[in-house]
């Protein structure tokens, strides 16, 4: 049973575009090259240039700082709601895959329910019913990813609560909360680490989708997805506006997927 | 001290269609025993005899379909949630596999602390005291104490296997299979080590295996299970005559220095527990068989006090 702590090429790559937004995101918070919202009539539509890097949109607001602004909203809309859809995927997964019986079978049923709709189309259905918005954004993200989360905390329940040490911390007197947490949850870790880092990025691409239909995040926050749909009519005349937005939102859903993917081939390496 | 009565355990399968017969795997038939203070009680059997089965219901950690489990004339399957408890304090189960009955994420003095923090035993300093010495008792040290079980060998898991079983101070502990996955060398120690806790704690051991030689070195009373059933008891010495052609086929069976022994080897296969044969469970591989035992279950026959055989031959 040697470990090998060799990482694989992908889940540096994933670390490092993962670390490099997040540095990002943090300086956005203390520092960006101009007032995201402010708007310079005089320069709409500017090209990059070393006064304006990334250049500015349609109003003449500068794009690396609306950029930068932008990072805060996915990484917050992209933590909560994938800890909302842990949080509750844990919930119905543990119960589920601890109890078994007919607390599995409702459960499992209403899993079911939730997956029968496309989650998109789910999200899409609560934020009409509510009202678009940060919060409800990230419920309905949260309860987009609630399915997956719940079959795989429930699948790893199933089969660590069969070893031995399960049972002979039982035969102890140990009580359900003790074995849960104590010797469950220490052990199933690595995969729920797995769903969740994969779950952030589809997280973050179901974001900008929303946005782009103007359900997300609404005016004047930046959201990378709302300022893909601004930059859609200036295509032809100022091409770069969506070529470095839509590059954002790839490089955030890339780094986070080749790190989920980096963190599961270490995983099975060592089982 | 332990009266074990009348135990069943079925377990009912799923049906394949929805108008066929209901079936269920009879994994414990009817099993009765006592457990006298002090002894090591011996439950042998092939795999699949629902030794293991008995060995869990005991401790409670499934449910017996009927019969009972009784502790002082107390049935411990109808005990409310404190008294179980209570009763787990008692009584401990060892497994077999030491790989898999230790938490791969927790330190050998985690591991050792969990049953006192369940049970609410002392404080902090007291506990550590009493988990150095239950490792000094099983042999080891406090150099293990923050080691996790992939830095220790098979033996010295099972060793901290059975000290965080014994740190409670049970009165009786079953051990299913405890020695079957160690190697033959460091299966002795651990024999050695069971033997001289048992006579330091006072211990009563139910010990459940399919190894004869291990069974017959370490235990005073033997039971021998087929098909969930117990078809000869009595002592170690009794079984060295064994009457029961099932034991007799088991005992000779075991590898022996002298080579005109004769073999009884036996035909078939260990019928599927979710259809036990009618009558004698054995007749379908039994060299005596009669007509009768196709039909007819053998009662219970005591041939002396302790040796008791359940086999149409004898009545």
């Amino acid at each position: 049973m040697m470990m090998k702590r060799r990482k694989s090429i992908p889940f540096h790559i994933g670390l490092t575009i993962v670390m490099l937004l997040f540095l990002m995101m943090l300086i956005s918070l203390f520092y960006t090259p101009y007032d995201p919202n402010m708007m310079q009539t005089n320069a709409r539509l500017a090209k990059p240039s070393l006064e304006h890097l990334f250049g500015t949109d349609n109003f003449g607001r500068d794009i690396l700082s609306r950029m930068m602004q932008g990072s805060q909203t996915a990484f917050l809309i992209g933590i909560s709601s994938v800890s909302v859809g842990l949080f509750f995927g844990f919930l119905i997964g543990a119960c589920a895959g601890y109890f078994g019986g007919w607390i599995d079978e409702l459960c499992m049923r209403f899993i079911d329910a939730l997956m029968a709709f496309p989650g998109i189309l789910l999200a899409i259905m609560l934020i009409t019913v509510f009202e678009p918005g940060i919060k409800n954004t990230i419920l309905a993200l949260g309860m987009m990813s609630v399915p997956t989360f719940a079959r795989i905390i429930r699948s790893s329940f199933m089969q660590t609560k069969q070893f031995d040490y399960v049972k002979a911390s039982k035969a102890k007197g140990a009580g359900s909360i003790h074995i849960i947490f104590k010797h469950i949850l220490p052990n199933i870790v690595s995969p729920i680490l797995v769903a969740a880092t994969l779950s952030f990025s589809g997280t973050i691409l179901a974001e900008a989708g929303l946005s782009y239909l103007g359900l997300g995040v609404q005016p004047p926050d930046p959201s990378w997805g709302r300022m893909l749909k601004e930059a859609q009519p200036y295509i032809a005349t100022a091409p770069w506006y969506v070529i470095i937005t839509g590059t954002m939102i790839t490089l955030m859903v890339l780094g986070f997927n080749l790190l989920g993917d980096g963190i599961r081939d270490q995983q099975d390496k060592k089982s | 001290m332990i009266e074990v009565k009348n135990l069943y355990k079925y377990y009912h399968m799923p049906r394949k269609k929805f108008f066929s017969k209901e079936t269920s795997i009879k994994a414990v038939n009817g099993v009765s025993f006592t457990l006298r203070k002090g002894e090591t009680f011996g439950l042998v059997g092939e795999s699949g005899s629902g030794k293991s089965t008995t060995g869990e219901i005991i401790v409670q950690l499934i449910k017996q379909t009927s019969g009972q489990v009784l502790y002082k004339g107390k049935d411990v399957s109808k005990f409310n949630a404190l008294q179980l408890k209570v009763w787990r304090r008692k009584v401990q189960i060892v497994f077999q596999d030491p790989y898999a009955s230790l938490n791969p994420k927790k330190t050998v003095q985690w591991i050792l602390r969990e049953p006192l923090i369940i049970h609410k035993i002392g404080n902090r300093r007291e506990q550590d005291k009493r988990i150095i010495d239950m490792l000094h008792d099983v042999g080891l040290d406090e150099s293990f104490l923050k080691r996790y079980p992939h830095e220790l060998s098979g033996g010295q898991r099972q060793r901290v296997v059975i000290a965080a079983a014994l740190i409670l101070h049970p009165e009786f502990v079953v051990i299913d299979e405890g020695v079957s996955a160690l190697d033959v060398s460091v299966q002795a120690q651990i024999l050695n080590l069971l033997k001289a806790l048992q006579k330091k704690y006072r211990l009563t051991y139910l010990f459940i295996s399919h190894d004869l030689n291990v069974v017959q070195y370490f235990c005073d009373r033997i039971a021998v299970m087929y098909l969930g059933e117990i078809v000869e008891m009595g002592t170690v010495s009794d079984l060295d005559e064994p009457k029961h052609p099932y034991t007799k086929a088991l005992f000779s069976s075991i590898p022996t220095r002298d080579v005109n022994t004769s073999e009884t080897v036996l035909s078939g296969e260990v019928p599927s527990a979710s259809a036990i044969p009618e009558g004698c469970p054995f007749h379908t591989r039994c060299p005596f068989v009669q007509e009768r035992c196709k039909h007819e279950k053998p009662v219970k026959h005591e041939l002396t006090t302790e040796h008791t055989v359940r086999c149409h031959l004898y009545d």
